[in-house]
């Protein structure tokens, strides 16, 4: 019986595998973490578990991926690339949808982060320029950056993808104080994209 | 290394100088017939719609992606499906295969995802556009949007969709790749364009006589470069429309740089190997050129790396003099750029001026202790006036603007004081690359002339044949393109190794950085310097 049971769990796995895509292995992670703000002992489990890579906005200027990006923020995350021209140009749209509903929010309560799998092409000028092709505001930061750091970052995110089409069609949004994350598919209606969003910049955390 | 050495190392670049000032002669176009374009007018249209979403008729098309319109040149059907319609998977959603062979088989598709429905004809085709559902009333995936547009549009856009399997770019045949180079017909520099095109003609011909590249042969033809950047630029641009040529390679063009990268854009042809000095870089959106060897402004980037590098030099004073010559500007801006970057903060401009004492005697008073000299002309003056006065400044110079008798007449006060940037150097071409360009002289009887230019052409050729055999028998520019980005290091034998990406497209950036020993008359190699 036992035996059984095991092997319908293998088939079962194996069903999944077929079906899903399978899930890459995780990449190294990166060896420098000196540049983290504070000292393990003091950091807080979202900074534990992020850590805080270096990584380089559209603007060239560099920005730590916990301390810059997420810390105190509410923000909504997506994984794309610049030449990508199939999923990314609709996704890119909400994200700018997004933007233009929320208005001045965005920059204050909610800040819009696009992560680049390809930063080998992606260079900032080329995230500059794709930023304004979404008229992309102050408040929407697009990340490129070393390989190895922003794997990491997407990994974290649970983002990560060996081949750059493999990427997510995904929008992750998170109270980094409340600890709340929500995940949305990204070619969503707006509307509810948007109600998703209030509701997470809205969470005041703690009751459960 | 020698004077006569170093006179071939520069003959290369010469080239250019002489090009972007030569005199404009009588114009003449190249008369050649029109190319059979192979597409019919419907499918014509069809094509921009599905590579572009531009609407043929010019009558309104609407894309809604679930409540929102997006414009649909945003979402062109290729964006998904793929150039050639073949369909592709990304980020998890699949973007069918809608060439109409596949759409139209009579026994129907059962997608990965269990849909079923059986063929698709032009008005099931029509109505999953419009309503997005497929033949068997099952709704298509959310990413794929719901068109409204025309009767005619969709029309057109069937007719390309019953093509596109058969459609290749220009100048591609089953059997043949044409290639175009442009060399001047006449004028004094007919020779050298000849010269060049003897190494391309012969090298293809090579490939063809051992079975060309996956059973096609490469056929070269000549665009005339006319008498001045304006005959080049328009006589490449009518040729490429009626000519069909799949690409362009190598050639005489310096001096319409700028108006070639606009003419490759706006005509999307890939053109490998111009021989410039003024590299178009900043046309980010070009990702059609491709130069080999390094222009103006990273070889002025990488001098003033090299000098960033000697303790003694490292941010002095320094003055850039020029000219008003492009490729002196060119480098004149590159090293106000690099010197921002490393943090170079005392740098002066000056224009060069006839009366060397005067410049001599106005920098030294400012203290100047490095000096960029960008001009065609005057940097023998200049040293030999600056000894004069007593001064030893350190002058840095570009290879190809120097003078040839430079090495003889530079004062020994001036040891290990004068460095100039070379793109290439006689020691890059290696024993088995030489041999290589020799057999191709010996076999196809063509004479050794204009080495330098030569060498040029035959790595150009080289590395075109090496970017078709990476991107396979199912070629396209697009391929071609790509697969010439993920070229490392790649050894012609006969100039530095040669890298692109996408976001390099200059294969060897940065410079050979050569000093002068004076007591010699010798150039002293101080090694490759990269440019970043």
């Amino acid at each position: 019986m036992k035996r059984q049971l095991f092997i319908l769990l293998i088939l079962s796995a194996a069903a999944f595998t077929t079906n899903a895509q399978v899930k890459p292995a995780p990449p190294a992670e990166p060896h420098d973490h000196s540049h983290m703000t504070t000292t393990a002992k003091d950091a807080s489990p979202a900074e534990k578990y992020f850590t805080d890579v270096e990584l380089t906005n559209q603007d060239g200027k560099k920005v730590h991926f916990y301390s810059d990006v997420l810390k105190g923020k509410t923000v909504v995350v997506n994984a794309f690339f610049t030449t990508c021209t199939s999923v990314c140009p609709p996704i890119n749209r909400n994200m700018e949808k997004i933007q233009d509903a929320l208005g001045d929010r965005v920059g204050r309560d909610v800040f819009l982060v696009s992560l680049t799998v390809d930063p080998e092409t992606d260079t900032p000028a080329r995230l500059k320029e794709y930023s304004q092709k979404f008229h992309a505001g102050a408040g929407w930061t697009f990340l490129t950056g070393k390989k190895e750091n922003l794997d990491w970052a997407l990994y974290k995110l649970g983002q990560y993808v060996e081949k750059k089409d493999d990427h997510t069609t995904v929008l992750i949004i998170g109270n980094e104080p409340t600890g709340l994350w929500k995940k949305a598919f990204g070619m969503a209606n707006v509307a509810e994209l948007v109600a998703i969003v209030q509701s997470v910049v809205n969470d005041k955390g703690g009751t459960q | 290394m020698t004077s006569r050495m170093l006179s071939a190392a520069i003959a290369l670049t010469v080239v250019c100088v002489f090009l972007v000032t030569a005199a404009p002669a009588d114009q003449e176009i190249a008369q050649q017939a029109p190319a059979n374009k192979g597409l019919t007018a419907a499918e014509r249209r069809g094509k921009a719609l599905y590579l572009r979403g531009e609407s043929p008729s010019g009558k309104p098309i609407i894309a809604m992606l679930g409540d929102v319109d997006v414009p649909p040149s945003t979402m062109p059907c290729a964006g998904c499906h793929g150039l050639r319609a073949e369909g592709k998977t990304e980020g998890g959603v699949t973007a069918g295969n809608l060439t109409w062979s596949n759409m139209t088989k009579p026994y129907g598709h059962t997608h990965p995802s269990g849909r079923k429905h059986g063929a698709f004809d032009e008005k099931l085709f029509a109505q999953s556009l419009v309503d997005g559902v497929d033949p068997a009333g099952n709704k298509l995936a959310v990413a794929m949007p719901r068109f409204q547009m025309s009767s005619e549009d969709m029309a057109d856009l069937i007719a390309y969709l019953k093509r596109i399997e058969t459609d290749r770019d220009p100048g591609l045949t089953d059997a043949t790749i044409t290639v175009g180079t442009i060399v001047p017909k006449d004028g004094p520099f007919a020779e050298i364009g000849a010269a060049m095109k003897d190494v391309l003609t012969a090298y293809f011909a090579n490939i063809n006589d051992k079975g060309g590249i996956y059973n096609r042969r490469i056929e070269l033809k000549t665009i005339d470069a006319g008498a001045d950047a304006a005959a080049t630029a328009s006589n490449t641009k009518t040729q490429i429309e009626n000519g069909d040529f799949f690409a362009i390679v190598s050639g005489l063009s310096a001096g319409a740089d700028k108006e070639l990268a606009i003419v490759t854009r706006d005509v999307d042809i890939p053109f490998l190997g111009p021989v410039t000095l003024l590299t178009q870089t900043s046309a980010q959106n070009n990702r059609n050129l491709f130069y080999l060897l390094p222009g103006a402004g990273q070889q002025a980037r990488a001098l003033l790396n090299f000098a960033a590098t000697k303790p003694e030099l490292k941010k002095s004073r320094l003055a850039i003099v020029h000219s008003e010559n492009e490729i002196a500007l060119a480098a004149a801006n590159a090293i106000e750029d690099q010197a921002q970057k490393l943090g170079w903060s005392a740098v002066i401009t000056k224009a060069v001026s006839n009366d060397a004492a005067a410049t001599v005697a106005a920098l030294k008073s400012e203290g100047v202790e490095t000096v960029f000299f960008l001009s065609a002309s005057g940097e023998g003056e200049f040293i030999t006036a600056a000894a004069t006065a007593n001064w030893t400044p350190h002058v840095f110079l570009l290879g190809s603007l120097a003078e040839k008798d430079l090495v003889k007449s530079v004062p020994l006060s001036f040891k290990d004081h004068v460095f100039l940037s070379f793109p290439s150097v006689p020691n890059d071409v290696t024993p088995a690359g030489l041999a290589e360009l020799r057999a191709l002289e010996e076999k196809y009887k063509f004479p050794h002339r204009h080495v330098a230019s030569q060498l040029n052409a035959f790595a150009a050729a080289k590395i075109f044949i090496e970017g078709l055999k990476r991107a396979g028998r199912d070629l396209s520019r697009e391929k071609l393109i790509t697969a010439l980005e993920g070229l490392y290091e790649y050894d012609t034998g006969v100039t530095p190794s040669i890298t692109f990406g996408p976001n390099r497209r200059v294969g060897a950036m940065g410079a050979y950085v050569l000093s002068i020993d004076p007591a010699k008359r010798e150039f002293v190699s101080n090694g490759w310097v990269s440019n970043n």
